[in-house]
Order: structure tokens, then C-alpha cells, then sequence
């Protein structure tokens, strides 16, 4: 099975050496880049499987897959600075300025990556437009998603299609793309697919939540606070009364309980579950289309759930 | 479609054991939901995830 991890890991520390040359932005790159790595490369690894997957064979694919990280990794870090949450992530123990200072460093520094990667110029010069097409598809997810700007359900899965699959899409089309493919759209519409069960999933557990990440208390429109604020009546009707801002936060700060149970009764859990297994469920029909890669299939899924770290 | 019948099933245990048992219908849902829904529902009936995606995003 392909675990590429520890040379993705050196080429992103080869770059924050390369081309941060100030003590303290090498100082807090590195640290940050330590942070990431603890955790997962999952877009890295995705890159390298489809370059695998399409027929890739060179070492210039950990470049690329470096790429992807530092870039994941920039984004990250604004995703928390904007949502003010994750307090244990070093970039959120430094003042703000700092913390931004460095991902915006870092987000050049993947372009950079990209740019010199050893493939032919015209591989190159595709795979820096498929960068910046889709991160700039991103940017405007982030933009309607921090604006909290959904208001039904097809304009969430919208947005979701916009801020998170484009990322999705990014890592796998780099893998193609490398390997010398044009684009696929199948590979395109899985990534989505991935990208929209994955959001369902995140936002299952972010609805159960009582605290500052809660998508209730923070009146964020998901799939399934919109469902649960058209469901809810009667006695479960604060609910409905505290997202439209006709009750406080503290009126429902010790109603927990109750609205857990609440979340049961409307069937939210239920619906998003549903709705996340659709959408996976659609990703594995379309990977089972293309017969050239389904040997990849049982690496690919492992990947997808966890099972390679 | 799929919203009215789940919630529905939320508020009736023996339609969702008729659902499960391949006893009724699902008007109006389509072919992929009827397959989502029904892996949920064997998935919460047997009590363990047979179907899996990490946290990813």
C-alpha cells in the first residue's frame, strides 16, 4: 500500500527551510507544519494514490503532494483563526497577526512547491491552474459559509460544494493531472461526492455539541439545523424561537437535555446520517465506473476511512 | 419527500420496524435515498457502523 507520508513530510520541511529564511517565521512554520503532521496528511495521500491510480510512477509526485499539504495547512489555520475555536492548536497560542502572518507565508510557499515540482513545464503550468482554479472556488465557499449565507438546503450544498469538495477535488486532480491524465470528470464529481458526506458528517457531530462549536448555539444553517427548525413544534418549539433570535443564549444555555432529546424526536440524526450515506454511497457507484482503477478501490476506501494514518 | 418520511419514522417505532422489514412502501423516495435510508436503519439496528467515513474536513 502506498505510504508516501514520511517523504511528503520532508519535502514540506524542505521548503519552510528553503524559503523561510527569517529565524522566527522558520521558527513558527516548523512548529505549525509539527502540528499538522501530528495529526494526518490525508490530501497528500489522496494525491499520491491517484497519481498511482492513473499511472504515475515519478518521485516528483511527493512534491506535489507537499504542495497540497502546505496549502491544506494554510487554509487551516485561517479556518480556525476565522472561527476562533480549536484553542489547543499552536497557531492559536500565538497573537493573531503572527498566526496570519505565517499562513499567508505558508499559502505562497505552496505555490512555490507546486511551481517546482520536477514534472514537464506543461504538467506544471496545469497543475498551478487546477491550484489556484479551485482554491479560488474555496475562497468563495469560505466567504458564503462564514456569511452564513445559506438559506435552504440547496444553497448549502452549494457552498459545501464550493468551500469543502473543491479541496477534495484539488488533491485528487493533482494526482491525475501529474500523471500526465487530462481531467476526469468522474474523479471531479466523486471528490464532490466525498466532499459533500464528509461536510454531512461533520455537521452530525457539530449539532450534538454544547459549546462554543455547537451549530445550534451558534445559529449556523446547516442540513440539519435547518431540518431540525422546520421539524420542531409544540413543546420543542424553543428551538425554532432561539435560532430566529427571539430567545438568548441564556434562556437555552441549560436546555441541553432537552434538546437532545428534541434532536431525536424530529429525526435529525436520522436525516443527516441518510443524507451523508447518499452521498457516499454515490462516490463508491461512480468509482466503481471506471474499471481501470478498481483495483485501487479497497486502498482507496481504507484511506477514506481512517484506516490508514 | 425523504424529510416527511423520515420524520415520520422518528415518530413512530412500528412504522420504522414495517420499513425495515421490507413491509411498506416509501412513496416519493427515491431509489438512492431508499438505499441510504435503509443502510441507516439496518446500521442502527444492528448497532454498529458498517458503513464509515473519517473526519475529514
Amino acid at each position: 500500500m502506498i505510504n508516501g507520508n514520511t517523504l511528503i513530510e520532508q519535502h514540506m520541511r524542505d521548503m519552510v527551510g528553503r524559503y523561510f529564511t527569517a529565524e522566527p517565521l522558520l521558527r513558527y512554520a516548523l512548529q505549525f507544519t509539527e502540528d499538522k503532521l501530528g495529526e494526518s496528511i490525508k490530501f497528500g495521500q489522496l494525491t499520491l494514490l491517484h497519481y498511482r491510480m492513473f499511472g504515475g510512477t515519478a518521485p516528483a509526485i511527493y512534491q506535489a503532494a507537499a504542495a497540497v499539504e502546505l496549502f491544506i495547512l494554510a487554509s487551516d489555520i485561517f479556518d480556525d483563526l476565522q472561527d476562533q475555536d480549536a484553542p489547543g492548536k499552536s497557531w492559536m497560542q500565538v497573537p493573531a497577526p503572527i498566526a496570519i502572518h505565517v499562513a499567508s507565508s505558508l499559502l505562497t510557499l505552496s505555490q512555490q512547491a507546486m511551481q517546482s515540482c520536477e514534472f514537464d513545464q506543461a504538467v506544471r503550468l496545469a497543475l498551478i491552474g487546477l491550484m489556484n482554479d479551485q482554491l479560488l472556488r474555496a475562497a468563495n465557499g469560505q466567504m458564503l459559509d462564514l456569511m452564513d449565507m445559506a438559506s435552504d438546503e440547496q444553497s448549502y450544498l452549494e457552498t459545501v460544494k464550493l468551500k469543502s469538495a473543491s479541496l477534495l477535488l484539488f488533491a485528487c486532480m493533482t494526482g491525475v493531472i501529474a500523471a500526465g491524465k487530462p481531467w476526469q470528470p468522474v474523479v471531479a464529481e466523486y471528490a464532490q461526492e466525498i466532499g459533500i458526506a464528509a461536510q454531512i458528517r461533520n455537521d452530525l457531530r457539530d449539532l450534538l455539541r454544547w459549546d462554543e462549536k455547537s451549530d445550534f448555539l451558534q445559529r449556523k444553517r446547516t442540513l440539519l439545523t435547518m431540518y431540525l427548525v422546520e421539524s420542531v413544534s409544540g413543546e420543542d418549539k424553543w428551538i425554532a424561537d432561539y435560532f430566529e433570535g427571539l430567545l438568548s443564549i441564556q434562556d437555552v444555555e441549560r436546555r441541553s437535555e432537552m434538546f437532545e432529546e428534541a434532536v431525536e424526536r424530529s429525526g435529525a440524526l436520522l436525516y443527516g446520517a441518510v443524507m451523508s450515506r447518499m452521498h457516499y454511497n454515490r462516490f463508491e457507484e461512480l468509482l466503481d465506473s471506471m474499471q481501470e482503477i478498481s483495483p485501487w478501490k479497497s486502498d482507496f476506501l481504507h484511506m477514506l476511512n481512517g484506516e490508514i494514518a | 419527500m425523504l424529510k416527511e418520511t423520515i420524520r415520520q419514522l422518528a415518530s413512530s417505532s412500528e412504522k420504522m420496524s414495517l420499513v425495515m422489514g421490507g413491509q411498506v412502501q416509501l412513496a416519493g423516495v427515491s431509489v438512492a435515498e431508499q438505499k441510504a435510508l435503509l443502510g441507516e436503519l439496518k446500521n442502527k439496528n444492528d448497532k454498529k457502523e458498517n458503513y464509515k467515513l473519517s473526519y475529514w474536513l
